[in-house]
């Protein structure tokens, strides 16, 4: 282990620059491989082997390989990104064995880039672009990327997160040299409630503010922790940033610890994340060997180590007061406030908790400044937010977008609308927390106050997009069934009243509810928001509340009318062949498992009920709505 | 309006109250009751039930009333149609799951959701739910648990941890899955102190003992003090008929806040014990014979005149136990002192009152612990000196673990073994981990003596105090200073134990001493005694709130005995080698039972021409008696005890003595009448006022007070003599260890088994552990001994007793611990034994 001194850290950087770089030195060929989770999932590994095994097998010594994180379009991957001497360094997408091949013998070794294979070139500006390569669109022109600032994401995908020399390549720990040599703790604190920055987990607190709270109390010792317990379903953001920039959150976390005078940080991490976890722990390895972490930190006398914890899988450990308990080894429940836990947290001292997202932008805070990161968004939200988009749309992945954005840019032009030719009925946002908004609020902007007048929350950024073939009382039910099986079982309210109401959307789709219903469930959410302990409870009716004020007349319908007009939920679909509808395909009688479809050339396919077991595959694969 | 609080209205009646405070205590203080399930006054709140839901005037938003904190100038409301509709659907959702058995659960007609329901007029469900239904635990003794009927508003959970440090109970599995069980659902294996079950608002944990006969209205309340330890708890007895069917503790009584452990609250069976003494007998022709009571008393009166002319009044001597009440000790000391004229009276504690009057009494001038048992818990450094409190006063380590918990108060256990509150500084990473100082027996005034020298080196001692209200620091300083042969014995590295012990104890701002005296302790009482108190003395630790020394004395009147004057001059076993020198003529035995102890009293007994017991049981003692004279119950009496913190408190009988039994208040009554002695009168109350009268401490005293009146600690006003003594003393060099008896035997007590009272309830029976040898995992492996071996120990004298062997963490190396009460032990509480293995199981334990 060594303690490096500033100016040693910028000779790093400098160094790691050039190593970085393929424009001078041996290495002629960088390969950037996108070994994400989404990455490795697609089959990055395999890409990984093959190209690893080629390069052995030839001996080559002027290539590098990069094995960073997620590009971001995680369902175009796996991805790889070339960069030959001399050219542009092209992304290409939806590899396979066969075309990593053609791409390794083309482009890496003869520097004749693979048109058909490539998403996208990445023109820095200065290169001019051969006019042959004038088809493959430029990447900062591609729309999921054009409208998006990476500020929390700037190292995603470009470098390998278990070489710290690459981060600091790329600025790492720069801000944290400057805190410690420049600022003292209340700059810190000023510049980062200038900035407008507020706390990235869903709720929202203003982190200056936090900070401030969290210094204000003379009890020692403090503590600093990181909510990485990401468990909303559909949300991968912190996933992402901690596999692709660790230390990005690492700095950020060092940093608030010197605001506050705390010695120690803690990763609270899912499980889940064994990739995270791994890179994590690298990345804390690294950090301590430079000295960036540990004792005496960049010479500075500051002290600040971090520990990872991983969690045992509960969602309502994404609840700061519960994940303490959580890393104090005690069952994970919410804690009743006050005192908030920048006066009594874990272990009853003085704790500032924030989310892996928060930390990440700090670092950019210090270096450029508060004023600077409030320059983009609203009034009330500034800077970016990371959303994971997924569900029915075009571009699934990882987007970051100014504050303010609208629902409509990330769905149509991010996002590249709805596959299949389907009508855009909903967006879920913020996860089992959040709510579902209708076409109508397309035009809402993502900041914590529009989204919350909306009936929606912020979150932690998940957006689940749903076409005309989701049913809306299914997807609430979905997020109720949820929250029921991870209510902590504490106050009443969520836990025995969201059972009840997943009870009665149970009887609702199975076509045995009553009209009175609706407003049961309506009283009971509002009832289950008013008098919930903790944010879970408060906002698990969220996605109910929201789809009855939304999409009302779906419920009506499998009340009054025992029809579901997604033809989703089983119990209210007849399983009939409209004959005036059918076009007599065939289709459905092909994906029948049950060969309960008996159709015959130029004639209506029929449904013989005896042997069908509703699995609702003749509906996915009629393109005519013909099934009732 | 003072600074330190805040003014607020509640339903338009204005409070004042501590900054800090809740709404709930607010509203409690200006008498406005707010519903609430989950809340318990001992445990911080908790939130769960969300029924005590409150609003600011003029606001929507519903405030948790248990947790939200006042402020000035806030008006309250606690009732609206939202408060209502809203503490309606919470008991709706509650119910929808909660068996509809009321009329077959024992918690009726005190069963606070059956109140609320009732208030709030909850009907029929609205709602679609099928029954989620839990297994029952009905295998674990004396608690029962029915999660069906549980509401899961954690009170048990809370009390078991957050009071008692045990954590026994806790939440299982998640969202309407959730239930209360014990890990991996094991029957329980506790302290059974029943403060689940007293906590729970609902019947889902119940008391075995509680048997379907009676309903919660049909009770009779009475409250008297718990006869088992020097606590003196206050019981609330529960019964009907004069049968005892569950008892609690008054919060606003006694010293227990409300908490009580496992004897208290289950340990009173013993009053219905089928071995109960029914009638007087009297030895004829070698058989006890039943006889009237006028014919047993002129018998005891004719053989006292007869051995006093005879042989002289030293030839009569009384062993008597530490429970008779304070007006009994009076009249008893009035026999044996001014009729009989010996002061030949042997209370049950051995020496303890040497601790007390000698130590305690002639340091700091009132022969009694100086500060309060609910004290503790503010403390920020205890030691504590040669006992486990955990076992033998369970409510004084419930105030150390909140002292632990709450204040992360710094732990030092001065003994010759660990104790299982160690434990509970472990529960933070920021409580200072507990200081051991784990040696052989003896050595802990040593180890005292070393600690003050420490202190006095290292300049840490409080010099103003000791200047302005002590006196003798020359000479303490000049015998520490020339003692240096004490000390030798001390490894460096214990030194820097002690010595940071040392330190520990005189930096933190309130720190406590509780010394453990007890019979069978091999503690020296007196000197351990002085020694504590100069240690408290030079660091000013004495005379403030949470700071002195308390004494936890075995038995709940072992003070009164004190001060009601009866002084022994020596031990028990002194008594026993007079008897067998056949020196003791009559032998009044009361409440005690010898011959369970120590065989040798069977032989020395047959010596006694004359023995009188006076029980409540038929004892093995009794056996041998001339005249046995049956007593009747602490819930058959009346009178007062004084427990360890002063506190005088009645005894409230619910029935009359059962069968043809007498009050031992009574008997000596009778007896002194007989004898022609004047008195002042011939009821409990007319002795107690006497002793109010003569007595300067008890002057003014009632029910429930700390002795003298008002003070819950002493000597805030200076010491009675002036200035209190530093005494040096000189620890006694020890015994050295005979060859081939390589292990210090020590007693330890057991939590369920503390004397003759538990031995004879079934209840506590059922929960006691089977006895063994506790043996340092070192030494046993040392001596190629294995868990669950069967070893016979033996003394020098060839006395021997057989047990299984248990590997432990706790005794210091070279010690064993046996269960309490051993009877190898010598007169100073302890012996030199070898433990050998058996070969085989032998069929019986001698």
């Amino acid at each position: 282990m060594q303690i490096l001194r500033k100016e040693e850290l910028e000779k790093i950087k400098e160094r790691a620059s050039l190593d970085l770089s393929i424009k001078k030195g041996e290495k002629r060929v960088k390969i950037n491989l996108h070994m994400g989770t989404c990455g490795i999932a697609a089959g990055a590994k395999k890409l990984d082997i093959i190209i690893s095994k080629e390069i052995e097998n030839r001996g080559l010594r002027d290539i590098k390989i990069v094995r960073s994180g997620c590009a971001g379009l995680c369902c175009r991957e796996p991805m790889v990104t070339v960069e030959y001497r001399g050219l542009p360094p092209v992304k290409y997408c939806d590899l396979n064995e066969e075309k990593i091949k053609v791409i390794f013998d083309r482009h890496i070794l003869n520097g004749e880039i693979v048109k058909p294979y490539a998403l996208g070139i990445d023109l820095e500006g200065e290169t001019p672009l051969p006019t042959d390569l004038k088809e493959i669109p430029k990447i900062d022109e591609i729309p999921f990327f054009k409208h998006q600032i990476l500020w929390a994401l700037r190292n995603k995908g470009i470098i390998d997160a278990e070489k710290i020399e690459e981060a600091i390549a790329r600025g790492a720990y720069s801000a944290l040299a400057k805190v410690l040599t420049s600022m003292n703790p209340e700059e810190v604190i000023e510049e980062v409630k200038i900035s407008g920055l507020r706390g990235r987990g869903g709720a929202g607190f203003p982190t200056g503010k936090k900070w401030e709270e969290g210094r204000r109390y003379n009890s020692f010792p403090k503590y600093v922790i990181c909510n990485g317990d990401e468990g909303d379903p559909g949300a991968f953001m912190d996933r992402s940033i901690l596999e692709s920039d660790p230390h990005s959150v690492l700095e950020g976390m060092i940093i608030c610890g010197y605001a506050i005078d705390s010695h120690q940080g803690y990763i609270y991490v899912r499980a889940e994340y064994p990739l995270a976890i791994h890179r994590l722990n690298i990345a804390i390895e690294q950090a301590r060997n430079y000295g960036l972490l540990g004792k005496n930190i960049l010479s500075s006398g500051f002290d600040f180590d971090i520990e990872i914890y991983p969690g045992a899988g509960a969602f309502v450990c994404g609840e700061s007061t519960a994940l303490m308990y959580s890393l104090e080894g005690k069952r994970g429940m919410p804690r009743i406030k006050p005192p908030r836990s920048t006066e009594s947290g874990l272990w009853g001292q003085p704790t500032v908790l924030n989310n892996v997202e928060t930390f990440a932008n700090i670092p950019l805070i210090i270096l450029n400044g508060g004023k600077w990161f409030s320059s983009i968004g609203t009034n009330g939200s500034k800077g970016t937010k990371v959303f994971a988009l997924a569900g029915r749309v075009n571009n699934v992945g990882l987007v970051e977008v100014p504050m303010g954005t609208t629902l409509r840019m990330i769905v149509y032009d991010i996002g590249g609308g709805i596959p299949d030719k389907r009508e855009f009925k909903a967006i879920q946002i913020g996860g089992p927390s959040g709510a579902c908004l209708p076409a109508s609020l397309l035009d809402t902007e993502v900041d914590f106050d529009s989204l919350d007048e909306a009936g929606a929350m912020m979150g932690s950024g998940g957006l689940v997009v749903m076409d005309d073939s989701t049913c809306m009382v299914d997807t609430a039910r979905f997020f109720t069934d949820f929250s029921v099986d991870e209510s902590c079982g504490k106050c009443v309210p969520c836990r025995v009243g969201m059972k009840v109401m997943l009870n009665i959307l149970n009887r609702i789709v199975m076509g045995v509810g009553e009209i009175e219903d609706i407003e049961r469930l309506e009283r009971l959410g509002q009832h289950i928001k008013d008098t919930s302990h903790c944010g879970l409870g408060k906002t698990a009716p969220n996605p109910v509340l929201s789809t009855i004020r939304y999409f009302r007349n779906e419920y009506e319908a499998h009340i009054q009318e025992k029809q579901c007009p997604a033809l989703v939920c089983v119990s209210l679909i007849q399983f009939r062949v409209n004959p005036e509808k059918c076009k007599m395909c065939g289709l459905c009688k092909k994906a029948c498992p049950m060969e309960a479809i008996t159709w015959e050339k130029k004639s209506p396919a029929v449904i013989n009920l005896d042997k069908c077991i509703r699995c609702r595959s003749c509906i996915q694969a009629c393109k005519f709505g013909a099934i009732e | 309006m003072n600074h330190r609080t805040v003014k607020l209205t509640i339903d338009d009646i204005s409070v004042e109250i501590e900054k800090g405070k809740t709404i709930l205590e607010a509203a409690q203080k200006a008498g406005i009751r707010i519903p609430t399930l989950c809340h318990d006054r001992r445990l911080t709140p908790f939130g769960a039930c969300r029924l005590c839901l409150v609003q600011e005037k003029g606001k929507s938003e519903l405030l948790p009333s248990c947790f939200t904190p006042v402020k000035e100038g806030m008006e309250i409301i606690t009732s609206s149609p939202e408060i209502f509709t809203s503490r309606r659907l919470q008991l709706q959702l509650i119910l929808l799951n909660h068996p509809m058995i009321c009329p077959r659960c024992e918690k009726e007609g005190e069963c606070d959701l059956q109140r609320y329901v009732y208030e709030y007029g909850i009907e029929e469900n609205l709602y679609p739910w099928e029954r989620i239904s839990f297994p029952t635990d009905d295998r674990s003794p004396l608690i029962q648990r029915d999660s069906n009927k549980c509401i899961l508003c954690g009170r048990c959970v809370r009390i078991c941890d957050e009071i008692q440090g045990v954590g026994e109970l806790s939440y299982s599995k998640r969202g309407i899955k959730t239930l209360i069980d014990t890990d991996f659902h094991r029957p329980l294996s506790c302290e059974f102190c029943g403060q689940c079950l007293d906590t729970c608002p609902v019947g889902a944990i119940t008391s075995e003992c509680f048997d379907y006969t009676v309903k919660a209205w049909e009770l009779e309340e009475t409250t008297t003090p718990c006869p088992y330890c020097g606590c003196g708890c206050s019981l609330t007895l529960g019964s009907k008929g004069g049968e005892i069917k569950r008892v609690f503790s008054d919060p606003e009584r006694g010293p227990s806040d409300g908490n009580l452990c496992a004897r208290g609250r289950f340990g009173w069976d013993f009053v219905d014990h089928p071995e109960r003494g029914k009638r007087p007998l009297k030895r004829l022709n070698g058989d006890l014979k039943e006889t009237s009571w006028e014919e047993a008393l002129q018998s005891i009166v004719q053989e006292i005149e007869r051995v006093k002319t005879q042989h002289g009044p030293e030839n009569i001597a009384c062993l008597s136990s530490s429970r008779l009440t304070n007006e009994e000790f009076s009249l008893l000391a009035k026999l044996f002192h001014e009729v009989i004229g010996t002061k030949q009276i042997n209370h049950g504690e051995g020496l303890t009152y040497q601790a007390l009057t000698e130590g305690l009494g002639k340091s700091l001038g009132i022969s009694a612990s100086t500060n309060s048992i609910k004290e503790i818990r503010n403390a920020d450094c205890i030691l504590i000196v040669g006992i486990d409190p955990g076992k033998t006063h369970p409510i004084v380590k419930n105030e150390i673990h909140l002292a632990i918990r709450r204040n992360r108060a710094q732990l030092i256990v001065l003994g010759c073994h660990d104790i299982d509150l160690t434990r509970n500084t472990q529960i933070s990473p920021l409580s200072p981990p507990a200081i051991l100082i784990i040696e052989k027996p003896k050595t802990e005034l040593t180890i005292l003596n070393f600690m003050i020298k420490t202190i006095l080196e290292e300049g840490l001692e409080d010099k103003r105090f000791i200047e302005e209200r002590t006196e003798g620091i020359f000479e303490l300083r000049q015998r520490l200073n020339s003692s240096r042969g004490e000390f030798e014995a001390i490894s460096e590295e214990k030194r820097k134990v002690i010595q940071r012990a040392a330190r520990a104890f005189s930096q933190s701002k309130k720190a406590m001493i509780l010394i453990g005296l007890s019979k069978g302790s091999y503690l020296e009482a007196r000197e351990v005694a002085v020694a504590s108190s100069n240690l408290a003395l030079i660091t000013g630790h004495i005379g403030k709130e949470s700071s002195g020394i308390i004494v936890l004395l075995e038995k709940c009147n072992s003070q009164g005995a004190t001060d009601m004057g009866i002084f022994q001059e020596e031990g028990q076993i002194s008594l026993l080698e007079k008897i067998e020198e056949g020196k003791i003529k009559l032998l009044y035995i009361i409440g005690e039972d010898p011959l369970l102890f120590n065989p040798r009293w069977e032989k020395a007994l047959g010596k006694v021409p004359f023995i009188i017991v006076q029980d409540l049981f038929l004892t093995e003692t009794s056996k041998m008696a001339h005249l046995f004279l049956p007593v009747c119950s602490f819930i058959e009496k009346k009178g007062t005890y004084t427990n360890l913190e002063r506190r005088v408190q009645k005894l409230n009988s619910i029935r009359p003595p059962l069968y043809d039994s007498r009050s031992d208040f009574d008997i000596f009554i009778q007896l002194l009448n007989l004898l022609e002695f004047p008195l002042s009168g011939n009821t409990p109350e007319a002795i107690f006022k006497e002793i109010t009268e003569h007595y300067p401490p008890y002057q003014g005293i009632g029910d429930g007070d700390q002795w003298p009146k008002g003070s819950t600690y002493l000597f805030s006003n200076g010491f009675p003599g002036g200035r209190a003594k530093l005494i040096p003393i000189e620890a006694e060099t020890p015994r050295a260890q005979p060859e081939g008896f390589p292990f210090f035997l020590v007693q330890a007590n057991s939590l369920f088994q503390s004397g003759l009272l538990s031995l004879k309830s079934e209840s506590l029976r059922k929960v006691m552990q089977k006895p063994s040898l506790e043996m340092n995992i070192e030494d046993a492996k040392k001596f190629n001994l294995e868990e669950g071996d069967w070893v016979m120990v033996s003394t020098q004298n060839g006395q021997s007793i057989k047990l299984k062997l248990k590997y432990s963490l706790k005794p210091a190396l070279g010690v064993v611990i046996a269960p309490s009460p051993c009877p190898l032990l010598d007169e100073g509480g302890m012996a030199f034994v070898k433990v050998e293995k058996l070969k085989g199981q032998p069929f019986a334990q001698s």
